[in-house]
């Protein structure tokens, strides 16, 4: 009851007129940033701090707070309708998210369902904050390096068995992007690694660029097949898609699907926020691999509303539990944490299990504003929709210079040279080849940025065992989590093992969502 | 254009596979000899060339499966054009400029590529000039390259 109090006590803070222009001012550039490929979250943030400096510490923070929060619905925005991630929580978003929106055309739908399941894992994510946070915290802190090695195994082995149809090339895919990650320097010693004298590869290969090309720039070269078919559907056809709310609202039959994962991604989300360094990315890829054990009226990859939801709820729900230990210890979740902690630091806080005692209104001012910024970003979220739609009447063959232009131009935004635009040309023209062979590159991702977090996990747990796997199986969580990583792959062994569905595959050479792919005999 | 007379059926996939295994070995060599795998704790070669090994071994097993596949990969000369295009608007980037250098591409590749009526071009460039240059230029601030022009101006 405490916390009702204490929560009343924050809306009071967060709902004076100086704080909820400062919400709706946040939420609306979260919204633009996230929906721009290339800046994310970490890059608004980090932009905007400098001028939150002569602000009131609880209007700074609830600005920030709620630009991190609804920068997560902009991310789908382009992942959806392009087939761009405006960030990297938003990858796999773009599994469903895109196909829903042109294979299945039902663009509005997606928009709608990624709206509400980010409502919804945010809502979650919230509450669970506001009633256990400082718990949450703690408990977060006792995943030790060998309890997060197997959350990560855990994430890696769901989401490269699953997507596609074919464990193979998912594990040829998914190690080939664990050792892209290993280029540049070694994180826990410093040395420089498999950089074959080159002082770009020094720095390593840039994430957002990689993201990209591999699915942005990918995307637009496969999209040159579809020129001469979009302009006779146009001829045939003027009106495409419904251009308002109305034709965007989902039915009762596609909220019944949308409910049961946008819960179960919201409770897993919050949790995975909680973990430090684990924040948005990893919970959306780990609610979308859930998401993958329960059954889905569509094949997941091909336009599922459950694979949409799983995946937003679960960024929205992670960066709402990423609140918890920033607030309550002091660790940042992810590198937007950490701008966040260097934010309370400027203002002269000091997180950490004090700062609920000292600070209470500044507290309970955030997390009251948070439920705020959640409403708030809803309803532009679904105002915007009938402007969002328009992007999909703009013709293939306008789209395609634009999409290269925006992803040249995010590219070099993110690592402000024209290394980063190199590399996402190259990784292009790679995800191109992938997917023409059918290589599903969505576990390569996964595997490209968790690959960091699992190798110092890994190898902090073996230091501290003295090199003893048993680490790994004498600790109580880190035990169940191992029996939940070795059961996953025992269960995609015995699943393909009846059925020969690996030979079956194999001929199709089925990857993602390539089976749904339009025949270049169309043209 | 004709895209059944440009269509090039050759069969990559089976190139995946060995570019992997290969990959695979320089790390899983470097991993070993070079790095260090193992002394007392593991080294910064240790995880590397334990991954070296999986994707051996993945691709072999990739190997196999599809030297099976009947499949004809195909390949089209447009394909190609996008990403001739996107060369070209990075390597005018680095000599006259990345801004210059989008309203070029932009225009050239609407009125030559797609035969765009000119009112349409201006105003597909002018939207997305505001993007780049508001959004990108002006408020992040992100300092666009300037190319050779750069050392002319500067």
């Amino acid at each position: 009851m405490d916390n009702f109090r204490l929560l009343g006590q924050g809306f009071l803070v967060a709902l004076t007129p100086q704080n909820i222009g400062a919400a709706l001012l946040g939420a609306v550039l979260g919204l633009i940033v996230g929906a721009m490929p290339g800046i994310g979250s970490l890059a608004g943030v980090a932009l905007l701090l400098p001028l939150t400096y002569k602000f009131n510490p609880a209007t700074a923070i609830i600005m920030l707070g709620a630009l991190y929060y609804s920068n997560m619905y902009g991310g789908s925005f382009s992942a959806i309708l392009l087939n761009i991630p405006g960030d990297s929580p938003a990858v796999t978003t773009t599994l469903d998210g895109y196909p829903m929106a042109t294979k299945r055309k039902r663009p509005g739908q997606a928009l709608m369902t990624a709206n509400m399941a980010s409502f919804i894992g945010g809502t979650i994510g919230i509450l669970i904050l506001t009633f256990t946070g400082p718990g949450l915290a703690k408990l977060g802190i006792k995943f030790g390096p060998s309890e997060m090695t197997a959350v990560l195994l855990i994430a890696m082995t769901s989401i490269s068995w699953l997507v596609g149809e074919n464990p193979i090339k998912g594990l040829v895919i998914t190690a080939f992007g664990i050792l892209a990650a290993c280029i540049g320097m070694d994180t826990l010693s410093g040395a420089p690694r498999y950089d074959f004298g080159s002082m770009h590869l020094l720095g390593g290969i840039p994430f957002t660029p990689f993201v990209i090309g591999t699915v942005g720039f990918a995307q637009v070269i496969k999209l040159a097949n579809d020129r001469q078919k979009d302009d006779k559907e146009r001829s045939e056809n003027a009106v495409r898609t419904k251009l308002s709310i109305r034709g965007a609202l989902l039915t009762a039959h596609d909220f019944k699907r949308l409910l049961p994962p946008a819960i179960r991604s919201g409770l897993m989300g919050t949790f995975v926020g909680v973990l430090p360094g684990a924040g948005a990315t990893t919970g959306s890829f780990m609610g979308y691999a859930m998401q993958k054990k329960f059954k889905s009226e569509e094949p997941m990859g091909t336009g599922a509303i459950e694979g949409i939801a799983a995946s937003e709820a679960a960024n929205n729900a992670a960066a709402a539990g990423a609140f918890a230990p920033l607030l309550a210890l002091g660790i940042p979740g992810s590198g937007t944490g950490a701008v966040l902690l260097g934010g309370l630091m400027m203002w002269g806080l000091q997180p950490g299990p004090l700062l609920f005692q000292n600070d209470p209104d500044f507290c309970w001012g955030l997390i009251a504003s948070l439920f705020l910024s959640n409403l708030l970003t809803l309803a532009i979220a679904v105002a915007v929709i009938p402007f969002l739609l328009k992007i999909l009447s703009v013709p293939i063959k306008y789209m395609i210079p634009i999409i290269t232009v925006v992803c040249v131009v995010g590219a070099y935004s993110t690592s402000n040279s024209m290394y980063g635009v190199v590399v996402m040309f190259l990784s292009g023209i790679f995800g191109y080849l992938l997917d023409k062979n059918g290589f599903p590159s969505a576990p390569m991702l996964l595997a490209f940025v968790l690959s960091p977090l699992l190798e110092n996990n890994m190898r902090k747990a073996f230091i501290l065992s003295g090199g003893s796997v048993s680490i790994f199986f004498t600790r109580p969580i880190t035990l169940v989590l191992m029996v939940v990583f070795f059961g996953l792959i025992i269960a995609s062994l015995i699943k393909q093992m009846p059925s020969k569905r690996l030979t079956a595959s194999a001929k199709k050479g089925i990857a993602g969502d390539d089976a749904a792919s339009v025949k270049p005999s169309q043209q | 254009m004709n895209q059944q007379k440009q269509s090039v059926k050759i069969t990559t996939r089976i190139f995946i596979p060995i570019c992997m295994f290969l990959i695979g070995i320089v790390f899983s060599v470097l991993g070993f000899k070079q790095y260090g795998f193992w002394d007392h704790e593991p080294k910064p070669g240790f995880f590397p060339a334990i991954f070296g090994i999986v994707l051996m071994v993945s691709s072999v097993l990739a190997f196999m499966q599809v030297i099976h596949e009947t499949e004809k990969v195909e390949y089209h000369f447009c394909e190609l054009e996008v990403i001739i295009g996107a060369a070209m608007l990075i390597i005018g980037s680095m000599i006259i400029g990345m801004i210059p250098m989008i309203f070029i591409y932009l225009f050239g590749w609407l009125k030559i590529m797609e035969k765009t009526p000119l009112k349409t071009c201006i105003i597909i460039m002018a939207i997305v000039g505001a993007i780049v240059i508001g959004v990108f230029v002006m408020w992040l601030q992100v300092q666009f390259p300037w190319g050779l022009l750069e050392n002319v101006i500067g």
